[in-house]
């Protein structure tokens, strides 16, 4: 067993056919983890002890016949995803001795599946960034190349599968943090339909734009990820009522014959590399040799996405963090005489930088003299671009985008550079601004052997869809898809 | 905007945020700003004047549970992530003399 290209699907069938106990293999990556972590930095921390006895207890059911795909196998979870009695730090200072109360939906569901928690991973503070440097604790490395980012904010996440100190993970996707790492690290990631799965016990940073996603070895995995985690949930108002007629992981194959596949204009830019852009003409060949007919077409909304999506994704930061106060949880600053010290010092001390950032240009997109100009204009162009995606989809049945503009970047490059690596999410953030599903898959490696990522992005409900089109390129890329050497 | 004057504002954004900032970080995040906020003006010649503005995607309206009440958290679970607590009551400075 080659433990570094194993998949969840060959590892059920291992477990299934007892080549392999749950305990055993949990034990591989438990070592894995020790042995390797040290260089990569994915884990902030580790569930042993619970992984142990959640392994224990899934050997059972396998021994009785009795297990489902996720039975036994070992997932990562991101650190702003609450698991009760372990701590969620969401790699902030603010939050750094906070226990959660109680787990978050999505956990419930992998726990209900008796797939295996090993722990949980590092990302940009509150979820906040492109790279997982800012993370108040540790950076994580790319697994391809230790001296670049693994992406973020799931940079942990995406890093634990891509090394496999993983089999899968959890990550969450306000403006891409699951897609731009996944294409970073050469895995899949995953955002589903907003409402899919519930934002139960996900640390909020911009409701209307958070999702949980998958990450995976490969497209199935993350299907298989999503068939667990997604479905109504009575704690959260905005989950969706609706069950898909087939499983998501049974969706994956098929053909793509007579497919159709919009290339947004807008996209191809001068931003975009030179080895990214050819990769993404070569997948387009692949496509169309796999059947599908792929045209240009222009929606010039998407120009302003960026600038949109920091506006109203940083208006509901400022107000969603205002429940850091020092009080009730979280950091608190020392000998403050008054409330109002207490507040004031404990938010400047307990958040970083970029966290700051966003909150003031959330405050000032939402400040008087300034909301119609910044914030409103903003959700004006929300209605442009959920109106171009409309459109779009009456013509084509998935919408075809590079990832990301770059691979993977060198740590520190962009540190200090908030618009640079803001303009970096030109791809990815318009998916969340319309609540669509999007899968990032590999398809390409650059000169320096980093991965590209491409991005199937569908209608409202289009999972299915995507998983199919992302699974039939996948198949015919598979003897070209790479695995890190660490 | 001027910078004297945006870092004027800057610091009266960052009281309405509730963050003590020291003049380092202060003069810091309100050059980060300048730049932030020039790439979101870029936004101001779009005519938008007859778009409807969406303030969420969300394809669910009135998600509405039935009204029973149930279990709440155990008050000591609750209490113990605050650093200071009195009498199972979150503490803060006095307020009134």
């Amino acid at each position: 067993m080659d433990i570094t290209k194993l998949t969840i699907r060959e590892a059920r069938n291992l477990l299934d056919t007892k080549q392999i106990s749950a305990e055993e293999l949990t034990n591989i990556y438990i070592g894995r983890i020790k042995s390797l972590d040290d260089k990569i930095d994915a884990y902030l921390s580790i569930c042993e002890d619970s992984a142990l006895e959640q392994a224990k207890a899934a050997q059972k059911l396998i021994d009785n016949g009795k297990s489902t795909l996720l039975c036994g196998i070992p997932l990562s979870i991101k650190d702003n995803i609450c698991i009760e009695g372990t701590k969620t730090t969401c790699a902030s200072k603010m939050l750094e001795d906070f226990v959660a109360p109680y787990t978050a939906t999505s956990v419930n569901k992998l726990h209900a599946d008796n797939a295996v928690i090993l722990g949980k991973t590092n990302l940009d503070e509150f979820a906040m960034g492109g790279s997982t440097e800012n993370s108040a604790f540790k950076k994580t490395k790319n697994p391809f190349d230790l001296t670049r980012v693994p992406g973020g904010s799931s940079g942990g996440s995406a890093a634990s599968v891509a090394a496999s100190l993983a089999l899968g993970s959890l990550g969450s996707d306000t403006g891409g943090s699951v897609r731009q790492p996944a294409a970073f690290c050469g895995v899949v990631g995953m955002k589903p339909t907003y409402g899919l799965v519930s934002r139960y016990g996900l640390v909020a940073f911009a409701s209307s734009f958070d999702q949980i996603g998958p990450i995976g070895k490969t497209v199935e995995d993350c299907a298989i990820i999503l068939d667990s985690i997604s479905g109504q949930d009575p704690k959260d108002g905005t989950s969706l009522n609706y069950k898909s007629d087939l499983s998501y992981s049974s969706s994956v194959s098929g053909d793509i014959k007579g497919l159709k596949i919009g290339l947004p204009k807008e996209y191809l830019v001068d931003g975009l590399n030179s080895e990214v852009k050819t990769s993404l003409y070569k997948s387009i060949e692949t496509l169309e040799k796999l059947g599908a007919k792929i045209e240009e077409f222009s929606m010039p909304s998407l120009k302003h996405a960026v600038q949109a999506y920091y506006l109203m994704s940083s208006a509901e930061a400022s107000s969603n963090l205002s429940r850091y106060d020092g009080v009730k949880y979280g950091y608190r600053a020392d000998n403050c005489k008054s409330f109002q010290e207490l507040i004031g010092k404990s938010r400047a001390e307990g958040f970083g930088s970029e966290v700051k950032r966003r909150i003031l240009l959330g405050t000032y997109a939402l400040a008087s003299g300034y909301y119609d100009d910044y914030y409103k204009k903003a959700l004006k162009l929300r209605t442009l671009m959920s109106q171009g995606f409309d459109q779009a989809f009456t013509k084509y049945d998935i919408v075809l985008h590079p990832t990301t503009p770059e691979t993977a970047f060198k740590l520190g490059q962009n540190i200090d550079d908030p618009l640079t690596m803001y303009l970096a999410d030109i791809y990815t953030v318009a998916v969340n601004i319309a609540g669509l599903p999007s899968i990032s898959i590999p398809c390409g490696y650059d000169s320096n052997g980093l991965p590209i990522g491409l991005s199937f992005t569908g209608k409202p409900l289009g999972e299915k869809e995507i998983f199919r089109a992302a699974g039939t390129f996948e198949a015919d890329f598979a003897n070209k898809f790479r695995v890190p050497t660490i | 905007m001027t910078n004297s004057n945006s870092n004027d504002y800057i610091k009266y954004i960052a009281s309405l945020a509730k963050l003590s900032l020291n003049d380092n970080e202060m003069q810091s995040l309100a050059n980060d700003m300048q730049d932030i906020i020039g790439l979101m003006d870029t936004l101001k010649d779009i005519d938008t004047n007859n778009i409807d503005a969406t303030e969420h995607i969300s394809r669910v309206t009135n998600n509405m549970r039935e009204d029973i009440s149930g279990n709440s958290f155990d008050t000591q679970k609750i209490l113990s992530n605050s650093k200071h607590t009195i009498d199972n009551c979150f503490a803060i400075p006095k307020m009134i003399e």
